[in-house]
């Protein structure tokens, strides 16, 4: 196995917790609420929002334009 | 003149189903306008950085004077594994970049120069990124 399949692996499994979690999540039963819901609390506070903002716009400028 | 009471003001200035509806096709004819224009920009371009900085600030600063919703509460145990998924996807991004950033060892935003190398990959790209910006904006 490489280093880079590890790599990969790794990434997806990621991925993997992700959607596998808002799926839990959206059961009703959860503790764990689902992303967009804990989105839209975080965005509630003036830090919040600007936190959850600036990410999204480095996400931006590292994918698209760097 | 009897004074406006709040639930008739939030009456008053809530959106028909219909209005609702043309502005959120108004918005998605938008991103796609601005997509279909902002993926010609190659990656590592003036064209590019300006390509997402001019509606990234504009959202940015947008969203922050936004008031936001009454939503409902959310507690630290209902977003711990948000966060710990977040630390970890950016720990693991600063990781491989320290560590590695090279093909055997290749960061996230490696993994997927490929698709952005190309042109409807950028349009995806701008698309999901503008689109994503804009629901946490109308939060």
């Amino acid at each position: 196995v490489t280093a880079r399949a590890l790599v990969i692996a790794g990434l997806t499994a990621l991925v993997a917790l992700t959607i596998g979690g808002e799926l839990v999540a959206r059961r009703g039963r959860s503790r764990v609420r689902p992303l967009g819901t804990a989105l839209t609390a975080a965005l509630r506070t003036p830090t919040g929002r600007i936190g959850v903002l600036t990410v999204w716009l480095w996400l931006g400028w590292h994918f698209l334009a760097r | 003149v009897e004074p406006i009471s709040e639930r008739a003001a939030e009456r008053a200035t809530r959106r028909s189903p219909r209005e609702g509806a043309v502005s959120r096709a108004g918005v998605v004819a938008a991103i796609l306008g601005y997509a279909l224009v902002a993926a010609s920009c190659r990656p590592l371009t003036l064209p590019a950085a300006a390509a997402v900085l001019a509606p990234g600030v504009a959202l940015l600063v947008i969203g922050v004077l936004r008031r936001p919703r009454s939503v409902e509460l959310v507690g630290w145990r209902g977003a711990a594994p948000w966060i710990a998924l977040a630390a970890v996807c950016g720990l693991a991004e600063l990781a491989l970049f320290v560590w590695g950033n090279d093909a055997a060892h290749p960061t996230i935003s490696m993994l997927a120069d490929p698709a952005l190398a190309t042109y409807p990959g950028r349009l995806l790209g701008y698309g999901l990124w503008l689109g994503i910006g804009a629901w946490l904006v109308s939060r």
